[in-house]
């Protein structure tokens, strides 16, 4: 691991960097929110001329366009300018991880246009290791500097700061703030310096051992190297440029190291002085080295356990072949929007620029990036002009416009397409005998194929022994739902009861999120755990169908998949309860399963 | 002018690279869909092709790029003008239009000119990207994350050659011919099948594992970067040589021959492979005509059908989840069936 000031100098040649060359787009800061934070971003104002891009901004706001609201006080076009025609500077970003994916794509798109202004971009990635973060994002792909900042002591980042104030006011810096605007300093430079071919070769194979796939990643960090060699006035690459390049482009990237030979990990020997680089090169301390040993162990483990479950999921499937009616998720949802009582107009979203149109509605606080839709406007103005001391009749002689003011804004509404989650329930219990699940398993997975068809979610919730879990939450990978599917243990109590509460809570989640839910439910309804976790069948019984009845009353369509081998009238009259098509399986035919599987 | 990579100077990526030339040369193919991981030049690939397709003539001040030479096809701007005076025009080069995945639908096929109507109180109509595409390139990165109804649009626009434009109280055609190639990765996300049988060609992508390959790539482009101008002029008789070999295909296209027998083998695959529609076997057979020009013969045989047939298909096969093959594999299996002996 290098440390708090190894890394803050390292944050700092990352800027020395970006003003050298502007070609190599910004800077990924990964930070959290507070002092360090604060400190680096206030040297990042000293050294550049800087403009703030909000997560929020519109596209408009991005690109420009037409000022509507003064167009219309000074009757001539007046063009607001985007955020991004920033000629100079940088442009800063905070709390990036909040981007939506449409903004991310519009700074991609920037990014990637060759006659845009050169500008860098300075993203502040503020989110933990349990969110996601841009790392691994269109944007951060394109971005070619990636640092984490760590939290540190307050007297070390006192003396960070200071140590960096200091040589600024005399005069071993030459004057950083008058050159403030002027990138690109060393970018001719970078273009002379020598690229040996045996760095080009180390580099090259550091960056596949590390896992980082992407030529883009591996020509960013060529490029760092030279940038920093012409930053120091040499002619050629050293091995000192090239580890730079490493720890900020290619170590960040990492997903893991082959484990190899070492020789490679000479390139990312940690020197701030550049004299005693030769000297140095035998005390290597790789930066993330911790971080990447962990790493690789973890995904050797995964490789091993999908390598297996590849061919447990294979089994599965080949077991199940369900013989489950087809495209019953597509009646399913059919049958929810014929009959669609609960009057939540979800769908509709105010915010939303896309979709199908739904009639007009006032922009509430003026136009934010939303597109006045000039007809219903105007209809809104018209019965208003001689309020307004505007009679209509004179206005030949006097030439006066249709008075239009903001109050008469009228934007379209548009509705988006509600996204539909399917949520499994699976029972998991030792009643549901181990080839009914198996053979429940290969029912979703059928089932998750036709969910995936239709860009669907999918997210499943297995209960066994005395509580129940979501072992999958919303999600439209099917590589992943496979994984979870084939990972699922079984064995133990029934806790029906559990499993319907959980299914409640989710169902809950995605209506507030304005999604539509459907509930498939795989039990065999024998319910032996109670709510308390006792094993008590009447109260096992009764809590499941009151926790039954608080589903059905979500009004979420809802599919009864009754696994038992008999169909037996507890599980229909649960089925009833729960206002859901009840459905049994038929008996398990190991000779129909080739067949199946063929076809 | 700007310095945009040399076409020939792509290391690898054979199949991304043929496919792109064989829609530039048969535009009817359809769009190009590249699905594969990030970095791999595809962005670089399509830009590079447009550079050294040779330059178009186009009408000065038309905003859909009309084409002087063809006067019944002209918009109705360009119409009007030329009955008042003598139209110029200029050349320049293919364009090529991103597509931005929050792009609104005002934004893709244009929408009432809100400049003119507020400020003149003229109905005017704004051209969108659609038109600013007209005899070019279209791109959309990570396409399967753009809007069902936004990829429905374009994928028709592309088909048809012509936006229709029924909004903000506006009725406009204008024609919309682009080569839309999209991008993406499936891994986080697909898109519906419906929208994958509407695009030509389809290939696959990944980032070269070879050393040497990598090595050989960086070497180029870190090349490039230090001096584009000695490089692109180094590479500039090969790319020369790709731009003729387009523009010959392109005049050899309507003279290449499609025995029966060929035919018979296209539609054979197709029904092996269970393919829905007969859009397949027209794509394989525009595709192999294509590629059959490209190489400067005159009919179609088995040799071309090998050759195109998985990035023909391979996207309009039914998913089967009990099936985890790869498409490509399942082509290359069809065509064993059929007695197309694989390469």
């Amino acid at each position: 691991m290098i440390d708090c000031e190894q890394r803050w100098a390292l944050a700092l040649t990352a800027l020395d960097l970006l003003e050298a060359d502007a070609s190599l787009k910004g800077l990924i800061i990964g930070t959290a929110h507070g002092p360090v934070q604060e400190a680096y971003a206030d040297y990042i104002s000293q050294r550049f001329n800087t403009t703030k891009i909000p997560t929020s901004a519109s596209s408009d706001r991005l690109l420009g366009a037409l000022d509507i609201s003064q167009t219309l006080a000074l009757g001539k076009p007046v063009y607001q300018p985007g955020l991004l025609e920033q000629q100079t500077g940088a442009l800063i970003i905070n709390g990036a991880e909040r981007l939506d994916t449409s903004t991310c794509s519009i700074l991609s798109a920037h990014l990637d246009n060759p006659n845009a202004p050169q500008t860098v971009m300075l993203v502040m990635d503020e989110s933990t290791s349990e969110e996601p973060g841009l790392a691994g994002s269109s944007m951060a792909e394109r971005l070619a500097l990636l640092i984490e900042l760590p939290v540190m002591p307050l007297a070390t980042l006192q003396a960070l700061v200071n140590a960096i104030k200091t040589p600024t006011d005399s005069e071993s810096q030459p004057a950083n703030h008058e050159d403030a605007n002027n990138l690109n300093v060393c970018s001719l430079e970078a273009n002379l310096v020598e690229f040996p071919d045996e760095l080009l070769m180390e580099l090259t194979l550091l960056a596949q051992r590390l896992g980082v796939d992407s030529m883009r990643s591996l020509l960013f960090a060529v490029r760092v190297a030279r940038v920093h060699a012409a930053m120091h006035a040499r002619r050629v690459v050293t091995i000192d440029d090239a580890g730079v390049a490493a720890q900020l482009v290619l170590s960040p990237r990492a997903l893991g190291v082959e484990p190899q030979q070492n020789t490679a990990e000479e390139e990312q020997s940690e020197d701030t002085t550049d004299e005693h680089a030769e000297d140095q090169q035998e005390q290597d301390h790789p930066p993330t080295a911790d971080v990447q040993n962990s790493n690789e162990k973890t995904q050797d483990e995964e490789e091993e356990q999908t390598e297996s479950l590849e061919d447990i999921g294979e089994q599965l499937l080949e077991a199940a072949a369900a013989t489950l009616p087809e495209h019953l998720i597509a009646n399913l949802v059919r049958g929810q929007r014929n009959n669609n009582t609960s009057g939540r107009d979800a769908g509709a979203t105010s915010k939303g620029t896309s979709g199908r149109p739904i009639g007009v509605k006032r922009p509430r606080g003026g136009l934010s990036g939303q597109r006045l839709n000039v007809i219903e406007t105007l209809k809104a103005a018209a019965p208003k002009q001689r309020l307004r001391g505007n009679d209509l009749s004179k206005n030949v002689q006097n030439k006066r416009r249709l008075q239009v003011r903001l109050e008469d804004f009228r934007i379209t509404r548009y509705k988006q397409p509600t996204r539909t989650t399917t949520v499994f329930v699976v029972d998991a219990s030792g009643s549901a005998a181990l080839h009914r699940l198996a053979e429940a398993k290969g029912a979703i997975e059928l089932l998750l194929a036709e969910c995936y068809v239709r860009r669907d979610r999918v997210a499943m919730i297995s209960f066994r022994g005395d509580s129940a879990q979501l072992e999958l939450a919303p999600t439209r990978s099917l590589v992943r739902a496979k994984r979870e599917l084939a990972q699922l243990p079984g064995g133990g109590g029934t806790p029906l009861a559990s499993g319907l509460d959980l299914a409640f809570q989710v169902v809950h989640q995605l209506k507030q999120a304005g999604e539509t839910p459907v509930v498939i439910i795989m039990t065999d309804g024998k319910a032996n755990i109670a709510r308390d976790g006792s094993a008590s069948r009447s109260q096992a019984m009764e809590d499941a169908h009151h926790a039954a009845g608080q589903l059905a009353n979500t009004n979420a369509r809802c599919l009864f998949v009754d696994t038992a081998p008999r169909a037996r009238p507890q599980a229909r009259e649960l089925a009833s309860i729960l206002q859901a098509r009840y459905l049994p399986l038929p008996a398990f035919d190991a000779q129909a399963v080739p067949e199946l599987t063929r076809t | 002018m700007n310095k945009v990579f040399p076409f020939s100077a792509i290391v690898g990526q054979e199949d991304m690279k043929l496919s792109l030339q064989m829609a530039a040369v048969d535009a009817s193919i359809g769009g190009v869909l590249v699905l594969g991981d990030r970095g791999t030049g595809k962005t670089t690939a399509m830009r590079a092709l447009a550079a050294l397709l040779p330059l178009i003539a186009v009408v000065d001040g038309c905003r859909f790029a009309c084409d002087p030479a063809a006067s019944d096809k002209w918009c109705d701007d360009c119409q009007l003008r030329s009955q008042a005076t003598q139209l110029t025009s200029s050349e320049r080069s293919t364009p090529v239009v991103d597509l931005p995945l929050g792009a609104s639908e005002d934004r893709v096929v244009g929408a009432l000119d809100l400049e003119k109507a507020l400020t003149a109180g003229i109905k005017a109509f704004e051209p969108g990207l659609l038109a600013a595409a007209n005899r070019g390139f279209l791109y959309i990165d990570e396409v399967n994350l753009l809007e069902d109804h936004l990829v429905d649009l374009l994928l028709d626009v592309a088909v048809s050659g012509i936006n229709v434009v029924e909004r903000d109280g506006l009725s406009i055609r204008h024609a919309a011919r682009f080569l839309l190639v999209g991008s993406g990765n499936p891994e986080e996300g697909e898109l519906r099948p419906q929208l994958l049988d509407r695009f030509g060609l389809s290939v696959e992508v990944s980032t070269p594992q070879d050393i040497d390959q990598r090595m050989a790539i960086v070497r180029l482009r870190d090349q490039f970067e230090s001096d584009p101008q000695a490089f692109i002029k180094r590479f500039s008789n090969d790319d020369a040589q790709i731009s003729q070999q387009i523009v010959k295909a392109r005049k050899l296209l309507p003279n290449v021959d499609v025995p029966d027998e060929a035919l018979r083998t296209i539609s054979e695959l197709c029904v092996a492979l269970g393919t829905d529609g007969l859009r397949g076997e027209l794509t394989l057979l525009r595709a192999c005509r294509a590629y059959a020009a490209l190489n400067n013969e005159r009919k179609v045989t088995a040799v071309q059908i090998q050759r195109v047939a998985a990035m023909s298909l391979r996207h309009r096969l039914r998913r089967d989840p009990l099936d985890d093959s790869g498409t490509s594999v399942r082509v290359e299996r069809a065509m064993d069936a059929v007695g197309l002996a694989t390469a």
